[in-house]
């Protein structure tokens, strides 16, 4: 009777003791590999085009992206286009959808310019800018440095002159794409005889 | 004489092909001067070294060797002869990007006015190399157009003459390797000398004896230090893509996603090290030579022919019309480009111009034979990846492998369905490099965004903290007026 006592107790014992030290573990786990914020909000981020121009209905990229990982949805930015929401369903593992955008907005590249002559320096531009691209200060001509611009199309609105156009990104002297059908001679010239093998 | 050995290569190039080499059409003639064009066209941004800016006006009067384009990189692009700035204008280029770009054009005068720079005298540093190849404008003549200046770190331990040539009815190299063996061996030994290098590899393709003759020849009257390594590789496209020259001749496999200059290899074309001797004497490039050849082409040869001269001027020396032909290849007929704007001026890495006559077939579906999975070089999956691109994911092509494409197209050749393959890498590698560029961009404009907010918190902390201090300040101050009145009563 005690031996079979002893048995039971020895593996109720043993098996709390494991259970203890997983439980242990699991404690100090959670406290030393804790991930700080949402993972999967940061991998959205990173597909998003980071225009912070708020199309989507938030203020910018990362809050849409908070928004997406809490189940909106991920077709409503029109910067990035039918591409960004591809890649999203594909990240999410969800049916992609159509990009809800007229034909206009989407799709272009564009940027803000200051006409310079225009400008009374308001800073309204300035303050409006989510990215920093407008320099300028109080009663002196504010500029937009270009290669910074994300053409969200944000300070076009609170400008009291309206001295703010947006126009296409212009493109380094030297940038070019290959034009097809001159891409490559050798599927153009026919194809290349060989000697063997 | 200078020490050196020839040996074959003992590693065999994995996939590749044996195209038919046609080198014998254009080597059969000697190489000639050609007469001075009417005009000279220079593009200013796609010269070779990036964007550029004209160094001179219209009206100008410029010699042999004036600058008159400033490249981003510091490049220096001179006249290759003698006359005046007639335009400067949008105007056809010899490029692929078919547009036309803002380019100076020359009328020549045909007069011998030379300005050119001051021999540098041994000893120099690598540095006066570097400044010196800047102002000469040497770039990789064999192509690229890389502005090879920017190869040359100290830590360099090997220079390897990229002498294979292996592209079809290409023979530019072999012509100037028989004709100026010694430029090319003493620019070699300078900048080995400067750069403190041991050895020189030559990597040639067995099917040019008459050159590497030449190079013996050479190497036996040289009192040069180095020691050359000749490796003769056997005739197999493309062994003289430099990752592969690279493999064949030291048994260094580059990795993915760096270059050979980061492991201490440097790889240059035979007529960048000859430019190189010259503009060490003080002359810039102003000539190069460029191989005329094809069928369609009545007498196809080498030419010398000033950087600028137009196409059409060339296809003229070669007693040939241009109004008989549509269409030029720039370059090999494997990796070249096709220009149809004969007024377009040549430059610095316009190695060939080749004209053919074939038919070209038209293409059907893929039958999965595999045939360019087995000549790729890379060992990629052509077929997978043109799947890949065809369906609009350029994401799942990067992940078979697209960055690795050295766009050599063997797989356009043996392709039974005549797929333009290599046409879809292209386009695909450019699409790639604009997405790389659009993704910087964002993270830039994420990282701004993001100082932004930290920055307008801040200061709306800050003000928070100032109206605290003040209504603490008022609340005090009214204590203590309380406090006075209670004592004064």
């Amino acid at each position: 009777m005690t031996e079979a006592l002893l048995t039971v107790g020895a593996g109720v014992l043993g098996l709390s003791f494991i259970g203890l030290l997983g439980g242990a573990l699991l404690q100090y786990a959670s406290k030393a590999f804790k991930v700080d914020g949402n993972p999967l909000v940061d991998s959205i981020d990173a597909l998003l085009p980071q225009t912070q121009c708020g199309q989507c209905g938030h203020p910018g990229c990362k809050p849409y992206a908070e928004a997406i990982a809490n189940g909106e949805a991920i077709n409503r930015c029109p910067p990035g286009g039918q591409e960004t929401v591809d890649r999203l369903a594909n990240l999410l593992g969800v049916e992609s959808l159509p990009l809800d955008a007229d034909e206009t907005t989407a799709d272009q590249d564009l940027v803000a310019v200051i006409i310079e002559e225009e400008c009374i320096g308001c800073t309204k531009c300035i303050q409006a800018c989510p990215v920093d691209a407008i320099i300028g200060a109080a009663k002196l001509m504010h500029t937009v440095i270009v290669d910074d611009c994300t053409g969200c199309d944000l300070c076009v609105d609170p400008c009291p002159v309206d001295c703010i156009d947006m126009v296409p990104r212009p493109k380094a002297p030297d940038y070019w794409m290959p034009q097809p059908p001159n891409v490559i001679s050798s599927d153009r010239f026919g194809q290349i005889g060989m000697q063997h093998g | 004489m200078a020490e050196y050995q020839i040996r074959r290569c003992d590693r065999q190039l994995e996939g590749g092909i044996h195209p038919e080499t046609h080198k014998d059409l254009s080597t059969t003639e000697p190489c000639v001067f050609v007469d001075d064009p009417k005009r000279l066209v220079f593009p200013i941004h796609f010269s070779g070294g990036g964007p550029g800016e004209a160094l001179v006006a219209v009206g100008d009067t410029v010699s042999q060797g004036t600058p008159i384009i400033k490249c981003q990189s510091g490049i220096i692009h001179v006249a290759s002869r003698a006359g005046t700035v007639i335009d400067i204008t949008d105007h056809a280029i010899t490029h692929p990007s078919a547009n036309q770009s803002a380019s100076i054009i020359i009328e020549p005068s045909g007069l011998k006015e030379q300005s050119y720079l001051d021999p540098l005298v041994w000893p120099f540093d690598a540095d006066s190399l570097r400044n010196r190849a800047i102002e000469a404008g040497i770039l990789g003549l064999g192509g690229a157009g890389f502005p090879s200046f920017k190869k040359w770190s100290d830590g360099t331990q090997t220079l390897i003459i990229n002498a294979a040539e292996c592209e079809p009815y290409l023979t530019a190299d072999d012509t100037l390797m028989r004709i100026d063996t010694h430029s090319m061996i003493r620019g070699a030994c300078m900048l080995s000398r400067t750069l403190d290098i041991k050895t020189i590899v030559i990597g040639i393709e067995d099917n040019k004896p008459e050159a590497l003759e030449a190079i013996e020849d050479a190497l036996k009257e040289s009192r040069s230090d180095c020691f050359f390594d000749i490796v003769l590789l056997d005739t197999k496209y493309p062994s003289g893509s430099e990752r592969h020259l690279v493999w064949l001749t030291l048994g260094i496999e580059v990795p993915t996603g760096s270059r050979s200059v980061e492991l201490g290899v440097i790889v240059h074309n035979p007529g960048t090290l000859a430019a190189l001797s010259r503009a060490i004497d003080g002359k810039p490039i102003t000539d190069r030579i460029v191989t005329l050849t094809g069928e369609a082409l009545k007498a196809p040869k080498n030419v010398i022919a000033p950087i600028g001269t137009p196409i059409n001027h060339l296809i003229e020396a070669t007693d040939t019309s241009p109004s008989s032909l549509t269409s030029i290849t720039v370059g090999g007929p494997m990796m070249g480009y096709a220009v149809t704007e004969f007024t377009a001026g040549i430059t610095k890495t316009t190695n060939c111009l080749l004209a053919r006559d074939v038919e070209i077939p038209p293409e059907s579906p893929c039958i999965r034979c595999g045939a360019c999975a087995t000549v790729c070089p890379i060992r990629l999956q052509p077929q997978q990846m043109v799947f890949a691109l065809k369906g609009g994911s350029l994401d799942l092509a990067v992940h078979e492998g697209l960055g690795d494409c050295i766009e050599c197209a063997a797989c356009n050749a043996v392709c039974p369905s005549h797929i333009p393959l290599a046409e879809w890498f292209r386009l695909g590698r450019f699409e790639v490099r604009d997405q790389a560029n659009e993704q910087r961009l964002a993270s830039e404009a994420r990282e701004r965004f993001e100082a932004r907010n930290a920055r307008l918190e801040r200061i709306a902390q800050e003000q928070e903290a100032k109206r605290a201090a003040r209504k603490a300040k008022t609340a005090d101050a009214l204590e203590k007026a309380r406090k006075a009145r209670e004592q004064t009563a």
